[in-house]
C-alpha cells in the first residue's frame, strides 16, 4: 500500500515539474491576455476586460498592446490602471498590508482544520 | 462563560459587518484622481482643432464625459446650455468629451440640441481612461492650477454644478 | 376580480397562519399535545393553500397584463409574450420572494404530511421521528414567518397602482432571452429552500437534545434532493451565462454565483459526513454546524445579492429588504450557535477511529477541503466589504485570485474522492488496495503521459488529467466490483455516478478554461474568416421586428475543413427600455469542442458585421457532468431493500 502512495505522489510530483518547465512561448498577444486578465472592466463590472464585449473594454485592450508594444513592463501597466480606477480595477489585490490575509487566512484554516483532524484520529476514548 | 465568548465572537464581527454593509453603497466609486493634477490629454475638437490641457491652464475647468446615446446625458445638456450662459465670461471653460460614440451622430445631437462646450472627439477612449472613465455621464472639475477637485458620475444639477465651479 | 385584495389577504393569513403554527407547535411538543400537533399541521397545509392561491393569483395578472397589480406594472408589458410574462415571476425582488415563499410553504406541508402520525403504525422512520416534529415545523413555521413578513412589508408584489398604467417597461431583457430562465431559477430556490428542511431537523434534534439513529437516513434524502436542485440550478446558471451572456465564459465568481456555490459546497461537505455518522455514530455536531451553516449560507447569499450590499453583474434586484434579512440572518445565526453552545455537550461522541487510514478518514480530508474551499469563496467575497469598513478602500477581488485559490483544492477534492471511494471503512486492506490503487495509478501518469506528448503543456492542466484519470478508473473499477447491482446497492451506486459526473465536470472545466481560442474579425458580406479548423463565410445582415423586440443577426455558413456544418445566426437583440443590446451568442455544441458566435457589432450602411468566434474545446462536459450527477441522486434516493 504504502508503494503505491509513494508511486502516486511521485507520478504527480514528475507531472508538475514537467509541466511547469514546459511553460509555453508568450507573444505580444498573449502577454495582453495576461494582463488584461487581472484588470476589471468598468462598463460591466465584475469580470475582467478579456471577457467584456462592452467598447470600453476592448479600447483598454489595444492601449495595453500598445504600453507592451512600447516596452512597458506588466507591473507598469497594471500600475498604470490602478493610478486612474483606483486598486478597485485590479481583479486579484495587491499582495500588500492588510490584502495578505487573503491568502494568510484560507492557509491557516486549512492548516488548522488539518491539525483538528489529525487530533481527532488520534484521541483515546 | 468562556463558550459565551465564543457565541460573541461567532456574531458579533459578522452582524457588524454585514450592518456596515447596509450602510454603503456599491456603486459609488470615488475617483483616486481626486487632488491630483489632471491627466495631460491632445485630442481635436469637432472642428478639427487641436487642444491640449496645456492650452486650458490658468482656466477653471469643467470636463463632462458624454454621449448621444446616453439618457441622462440629454437632461444635463440642458443643464450645460444653461451654465454656459449664466458662466459666460468668468473665464470657466466647459469642455464635453465624446465618448464611445460616432462624428455624426454628435453633429446631429448638437445640431438639434445646442453646443455649450467644446467638443472634444476622443477616439480610442484614451481619454476617458487617462480619467478612469466608468460609464458616462461623469463630469471632473479641475481649477486653474490644474488639479482636479471633484469628480461626479451621473446627470449634475445646475445647484450642484453652480456650487461645484465656484469651489474652484 | 381584484387580484390585489387575494393575494395580500393569502400572504396576511399565511403570516398569522405561521405565528399560528408556531404557538401550537410549541404547545404540542409534550406527549399529550396531539390536539395542538394537529393544529400545527393543519397550519402548514392551510399555509400551503393560500400561498398557492396567491402565486396563481400574480401568475394570473402577469398572463393577463393586470397592471393594477404593482409587481406587473413593474416587469409586465402588453408586448411581452406570454410564457416570458407567466416566468416573469421571477424576474424580480417581489416575484422571487413570493417564488421562494410558495416554495417553503410546499416543503413545510410536505413535511408535514410525510411525517404525520397515522403513518407512525408502519413506518419506523415515522414513528421514531414524531417526537422532533413539533420543532421541526417550529422552525419551518418560522422561516416562513420571515418570508411572509417580508412580502407583507418591504417585498409586496401585490401593492396597488394608481392610476393604472396602460402598459408596463417589460421584464428585464436579459431574462427574456433563454427558454433556461424557465429553469434555473425555480430549480435555484427549490435548492435553495429546500436546505431549510435538513436545517429544520438539525434545530429540532438540537433542541431535543438527542439523536435517533433514522434521522440520519431521513436528513440525508431529504438534503440529497435540495442539493440535487442546487447542483442542477448552479450548471444551468452557468450554462445560461453561457448561451445569454455572450462572453463566452460560464463563471465570473460574481457574488450572485458564489452565494449559490457556497451552500453548496457545505452541503456537499454534509452529505458525505453524514454517512460517518450514520455509520459509526460519530461527527454529530460537526454535521449539525455544516447543515446550520449551509442554511446560513443560503440566507446570506440571498442579503448580499438582493439587498444592493454588493454590487454584481447580475444583481438584478435591489431593495430596502437588506434590514429585515439582517435581523434574520442574525437571528437564525445567533439562536443556533447558542443552541449549539447550550445542548453541544450532550452530542459529544466517544467513538474513535480503528485506524488511520480508512474511508471515514478520507471523507473528514474531504470535509476540510470543503470547507476550505468555501473559506475561500466566502472571504474572497466578503472581503471587498471588510477592506472598505475597515481601511475605508475599495478593492476587488475577482477571478485570479478564485482560480488560484481554487484550482489545488478542487484537485485535491478529486483525488481524495478516488482514494475515499476506494479504501474500505474502517481499516484498510492491503492487498485489495495494492489492487484497486495499482491499475488506476499506472494509467493516470500513462494518460498523462499521453496528454504530454500530445501537446499539452499546462501544468494544472496535466495534473487534471491524471487526477481524473485516477478517479475515473477507481470508479468504474468500483462499479464493476459491485457487479451493477443498481437495485441493492442504489447508494454506492449513484455515488459513483455522482462522482463520475463530478470527474466530468472538472475536465470540462480544465480544458475549456485553459485551451479558448477567440479571434474577431470585421467581414463584408461574403468574406470569409478562420478559426481553428473552421471556415466562417458571413453572408448578409437580416433583420426581424418582434412585438417586443427588434432583432438583427449576422448569417453565417460554417465549415468545418470541407465538410459544411450549416448556417449559424448570432444576434443582437434590441429592446425598447434599453439602449444596450442584448446579444444572442450562436452556439454550435459538439463533444469535443463548442464553436460560439456573437454578433459584437454591425454598420447598417455597409452591412459590414464585427463577429467574435471561440472555440472552446469540453465546454459541454459541464453541462453533461450535470446531468450524471442528475442522475446520480436518482439512483440514491432509492431505498436499499431490507
Amino acid at each position: 500500500m504504502k508503494h503505491v502512495i509513494c508511486v502516486i505522489m511521485v507520478g504527480f510530483g514528475c507531472l508538475a515539474a514537467v509541466g511547469s518547465v514546459a511553460a509555453e512561448g508568450e507573444d505580444l498577444d498573449t502577454k495582453a491576455r495576461a494582463i488584461a486578465d487581472q484588470l476589471r472592466c468598468p462598463v460591466c463590472r465584475g469580470v475582467p476586460i478579456t471577457e467584456s464585449p462592452a467598447e470600453l473594454a476592448q479600447d483598454m485592450m489595444k492601449i495595453i498592446r500598445g504600453k507592451l508594444a512600447a516596452g512597458e513592463t506588466e507591473a507598469q501597466i497594471l500600475q498604470y490602471f490602478a493610478d486612474r480606477y483606483g486598486d478597485w480595477i485590479l481583479l486579484s489585490p495587491r499582495a500588500e498590508g492588510m490584502n495578505f490575509s487573503l491568502w494568510i487566512l484560507p492557509g491557516a484554516f486549512l492548516l488548522g482544520g488539518a491539525g483538528l483532524i489529525v487530533r481527532y484520529i488520534r484521541r483515546r476514548p | 462563560m468562556k463558550r459565551w465568548g465564543l457565541f460573541l465572537l461567532i456574531v458579533g464581527p459578522i452582524t457588524a459587518l454585514l450592518a456596515f454593509g447596509l450602510t454603503r453603497d456599491p456603486h459609488v466609486l470615488p475617483s483616486v484622481l481626486v487632488g491630483k493634477p489632471a491627466p495631460a490629454f491632445q485630442l481635436h475638437t469637432l472642428d478639427g482643432e487641436p487642444m491640449t490641457l496645456a492650452a486650458l491652464t490658468g482656466h477653471p475647468l469643467v470636463i463632462n464625459f458624454w454621449a448621444t446615446w446616453c439618457g441622462p446625458c440629454l437632461h444635463e445638456h440642458r443643464v450645460f446650455r444653461q451654465a454656459a450662459e449664466t458662466f459666460a465670461g468668468t473665464g470657466v471653460r466647459f469642455l464635453g468629451v465624446v465618448y464611445q460614440d460616432s462624428e455624426t451622430n454628435v453633429r446631429e445631437f448638437l445640431e438639434q440640441f445646442g453646443r455649450p462646450f467644446e467638443v472634444l472627439l476622443d477616439l480610442g477612449s484614451a481619454m476617458a481612461i487617462d480619467y478612469g472613465v466608468g460609464g458616462v455621464p461623469e463630469t471632473f472639475f479641475v481649477n486653474a492650477q490644474g488639479i482636479i477637485r471633484e469628480k461626479y458620475s451621473g446627470a449634475l444639477t445646475m445647484e450642484y454644478l453652480k456650487q461645484q465651479i465656484e469651489g474652484l | 376580480m381584484n387580484l390585489n385584495a387575494i393575494g395580500n389577504a393569502c400572504i396576511a393569513v399565511s403570516l398569522a397562519g405561521s405565528l399560528v403554527g408556531m404557538i401550537a407547535a410549541v404547545m404540542g411538543r409534550a406527549e399529550r399535545g396531539a390536539a395542538w400537533r394537529s393544529v400545527a399541521r393543519i397550519c402548514a397545509y392551510g399555509i400551503f393553500l393560500t400561498m398557492t392561491i396567491a402565486s396563481v393569483a400574480m401568475m394570473a395578472a402577469l398572463i393577463t397584463n393586470d397592471f393594477s397589480v404593482g409587481y406587473v406594472a413593474k416587469v409586465g408589458s402588453v408586448n411581452t409574450p406570454r410564457f416570458i410574462a407567466a416566468i416573469s415571476l421571477w424576474s424580480s425582488l417581489e416575484g422571487s420572494i413570493l417564488l421562494w415563499g410558495w416554495v417553503l410553504s410546499g416543503y413545510t406541508a410536505l413535511c408535514a404530511y410525510r411525517y404525520r402520525p397515522t403513518l407512525a403504525g408502519n413506518d419506523p422512520e415515522v414513528r421514531e421521528l414524531q417526537p422532533l416534529m413539533p420543532w421541526v415545523l417550529f422552525t419551518l413555521f418560522a422561516v416562513g414567518l420571515f418570508f411572509y413578513i417580508v412580502l407583507a412589508f418591504p417585498a409586496n408584489p401585490f401593492f396597488a397602482v394608481n392610476p393604472v398604467p396602460t402598459d408596463g417597461p417589460g421584464p428585464n431583457p436579459l431574462l427574456q432571452n433563454h427558454w433556461l430562465m424557465a429553469v434555473h431559477p425555480p430549480c435555484l430556490y427549490l435548492g435553495y429552500v429546500g436546505m431549510s428542511v435538513p436545517f429544520a431537523f438539525g434545530i429540532a434534534s438540537i433542541i431535543r437534545g438527542d439523536i435517533s439513529p433514522r434521522w440520519t437516513a431521513a436528513v440525508r434524502r431529504w438534503t440529497l434532493v435540495a442539493w440535487a436542485f442546487l447542483s442542477i440550478a448552479i450548471v444551468l446558471g452557468g450554462w445560461w451565462s453561457y448561451a445569454v451572456l455572450g462572453w463566452g465564459g460560464y463563471w465570473a465568481w460574481d457574488p450572485v454565483e458564489n452565494a449559490s456555490f457556497m451552500p453548496w459546497l457545505t452541503g456537499t461537505a454534509f452529505l458525505h459526513s453524514v454517512m460517518v455518522q450514520q455509520r459509526r455514530q460519530m461527527l454529530k455536531l460537526w454535521n449539525f454546524g455544516l447543515i446550520i451553516t449551509t442554511f446560513l449560507l443560503t440566507l446570506l447569499g440571498t442579503f448580499l445579492t438582493r439587498s444592493g450590499v454588493m454590487e454584481s453583474v447580475h444583481a438584478f434586484t435591489q431593495s430596502t429588504i437588506g434590514h429585515y434579512f439582517l435581523v434574520a440572518i442574525v437571528t437564525a445565526l445567533a439562536g443556533s450557535v447558542a443552541l449549539l453552545i447550550w445542548q453541544g455537550p450532550r452530542f459529544r461522541t466517544v467513538g474513535r477511529f480503528d485506524h488511520p487510514i480508512c474511508r471515514e478518514s478520507a471523507i473528514l480530508i474531504g470535509n476540510l477541503l470543503f470547507t476550505s474551499f468555501c473559506f475561500v469563496v466566502l472571504l474572497g467575497t466578503l472581503y471587498p466589504l471588510i477592506a472598505e469598513a475597515l481601511r475605508g478602500i475599495k478593492v476587488s477581488v475577482g477571478e485570479p485570485f478564485f482560480n488560484a485559490m481554487t484550482a489545488p483544492l478542487a484537485l485535491a477534492l478529486l483525488l481524495f474522492m478516488a482514494i475515499g471511494v476506494a479504501l474500505p471503512w474502517q481499516a484498510p486492506d492491503w492487498p485489495a488496495a495494492r489492487r484497486r490503487f495499482g491499475i488506476p495509478a499506472v494509467l493516470a501518469v500513462l494518460i498523462a503521459v499521453a496528454a504530454f506528448a500530445f501537446g499539452l503543456r499546462k501544468a494544472l492542466v496535466l495534473i487534471c488529467i491524471a487526477v481524473a484519470t485516477f478517479a475515473l478508473a477507481i470508479m468504474l473499477m468500483e462499479l464493476v466490483s459491485v457487479r451493477f447491482r443498481l437495485f441493492t446497492k442504489p447508494r454506492r451506486y449513484g455515488g459513483f455516478l455522482a462522482h463520475i459526473g463530478a470527474i466530468c465536470i472538472a475536465l470540462g472545466i480544465a480544458f475549456s478554461k485553459n485551451y479558448q481560442v477567440d479571434r474577431q474579425v470585421s467581414l463584408q458580406p461574403g468574406e470569409t474568416m478562420q478559426i481553428e479548423r473552421y471556415t466562417l463565410t458571413f453572408d448578409r445582415l437580416s433583420a426581424a421586428s418582434l412585438p417586443h423586440r427588434f432583432e438583427v443577426s449576422a448569417n453565417v455558413t460554417v465549415a468545418k475543413g470541407n465538410r459544411p456544418l450549416g448556417e449559424l445566426a448570432p444576434r443582437l437583440n434590441y429592446y425598447p427600455q434599453q439602449r444596450e443590446p442584448i446579444g444572442s451568442p450562436a452556439v454550435r455544441s459538439m463533444l469535443t469542442e463548442d464553436l460560439y458566435l456573437t454578433l459584437m457589432a454591425f454598420e447598417q450602411s455597409s452591412g459590414q458585421a464585427t463577429i467574435r468566434a471561440l472555440v472552446t474545446p469540453a465546454v459541454s462536459w459541464i453541462w453533461g457532468g450535470g446531468g450524471i450527477i442528475l442522475l446520480g441522486v436518482f439512483v440514491a434516493l432509492r431505498r436499499p431493500p431490507t
